[in-house]
């Protein structure tokens, strides 16, 4: 074999090693994600939308002459659902005397999102009730 | 063998560079779609599968006839179908954690979901990346006569970055999706932000073997030079995100400076890109 040849079939040896090596990198990220999606879909049944809604009684912050109170919103479900209203009522003494609302968009399976609840007064003087409406994707 | 395997490595790691400038440039208007997240977080695991092996078909032809790679074979085709698809999965994974919209305590699901249809736009950009913007030589030549003075090159580079800019920025900053990446975003991401956006500039200008300005040794002028113009590009970039943001009503100046700022960094992600876009074709 001439020095000629030698260096190109050392080249196209070179070239196909590492050309290998990309292709096979390449086809283990594809192999990683196919991997991921199948474990999942065994591990997890497809668990519709529920809803829980947690005032974060204990985070309240007062400015001014409001109180917030951060609201928790989680989808214990794996499917998502839309237009999540929370509608929240502050009862004292039997009587209501405030209400809020807040509504979350979009909220993916799995998810948490925190809205945030405006009072003018103390929502710890009385009772919380929490309403619950949305819609499943 | 040594120097023929460095060698060897190196035009590889220039191919998959232009594949990741192209996955950049094609699919970043899709990136900052509401709909692309939420549509990603709960399509079915069937679906995704489904839209793993249609991005793969797709590719397959795409690579075949203007890849990357800039070969036609069976072998090489798929070869390249497959590597786009990776490129694509990888940009994807790291643009949505970058921009937070993949976050540690989200489901496994709705993570896969979004990556993998983010990597659809994403792995047909890397397989067009030849077909759309490599030149022929004969523009090559002209511009390189053209614009020879390094102040008329430096005048061409700003101009072209702006206007690149104010393409893609002009698309994108009327969205709602900036306000919404902006909002969520803390300082690390915004960091990481600003550190990913010089670096993938640089790369599509410089290393993705597009630019007919890329081989050239005789930059003279400092604010040529490769690290200096892709950071002077850069800041460029970010004037001509916060003018669309302002022209379009998205920001005013009574709004909270950081407000603004975090705004201007996401928008300016996009109009960095463009602005490489705009240096590479202008």
């Amino acid at each position: 074999m001439s020095k000629e040849h030698l260096q190109a079939h050392q080249q196209e040896q070179a070239r196909s090693l590492v050309e290998w090596t990309t292709f096979g990198i390449s086809l283990g990220i594809l192999l990683l994600l196919v991997g991921l999606l199948s474990y999942d879909y065994f591990i997890h049944e497809d668990k519709p939308v529920e809803v829980e809604v947690r005032p974060a009684l204990d985070l309240i912050v007062q400015r001014k002459d409001s109180y917030y109170l951060p609201i928790l919103v989680t989808n214990q479900g794996h499917e998502a659902a839309r237009s999540v209203q929370v509608l929240i009522k502050l009862v004292v003494n039997g009587e209501q005397v405030e209400e809020g609302q807040v509504v979350i968009d979009f909220l993916a399976g799995q998810d948490v999102v925190e809205g945030m609840a405006v009072f003018d007064r103390n929502p710890l003087t009385g009772e919380l009730q929490v309403e619950l409406g949305f819609v499943i994707q | 063998m040594k120097i023929g395997l460095t060698k060897a490595w190196e035009k590889e790691l220039d191919k998959l560079l232009r594949a990741l400038s192209g996955a950049f440039l094609f699919g970043v208007p899709m990136l900052f779609t509401l709909e692309m997240w939420q549509i990603g977080s709960y399509l079915s695991h069937g679906r995704l599968l489904l839209l793993l092996g249609v991005a793969l078909a797709v590719n397959f032809p795409l690579s075949y006839f203007a890849g990357f790679k800039g070969e036609s074979t069976l072998r090489v085709g798929i070869d390249q179908a497959v590597g786009a698809l990776a490129v694509g999965a990888v940009a994807s994974a790291v643009m949505l954690v970058i921009l937070n919209r993949i976050q540690p305590g989200d489901s496994l699901d709705s993570i896969l979901g979004m990556i993998i249809l983010q990597a659809v736009p994403f792995s047909l950009g890397a397989s067009v990346a030849n077909a759309l913007l490599i030149e022929s030589e004969n523009d090559r030549e002209k511009k390189t006569k053209a614009f020879r003075k390094p102040r008329w090159a430096l005048l061409n580079d700003l101009g072209a970055t702006a206007a690149g800019g104010m393409f893609i920025g002009f698309s994108i900053a009327p969205t709602e999706e900036v306000l919404l990446i902006a909002l969520e975003m803390d300082y690390w991401h915004e960091l990481a932000l600003i550190v990913f956006s010089l670096v993938v500039t640089y790369i599509i200008v410089f290393e993705s073997g597009f630019s007919p300005q890329s081989k050239e040794n005789n930059r003279s002028s400092f604010l040529q030079k490769p690290a200096t113009e892709t950071m002077v590009a850069y800041v460029l970039s970010l004037f001509v995100a916060a003018i669309s943001l302002y022209l379009l009503g998205q920001v005013e100046l009574s709004d909270p400076l950081n407000s603004i700022l975090s705004q201007i960094l996401v928008l300016g992600f996009p109009t960095a890109i463009g602005g490489a876009a705009g240096r590479l074709v202008i």
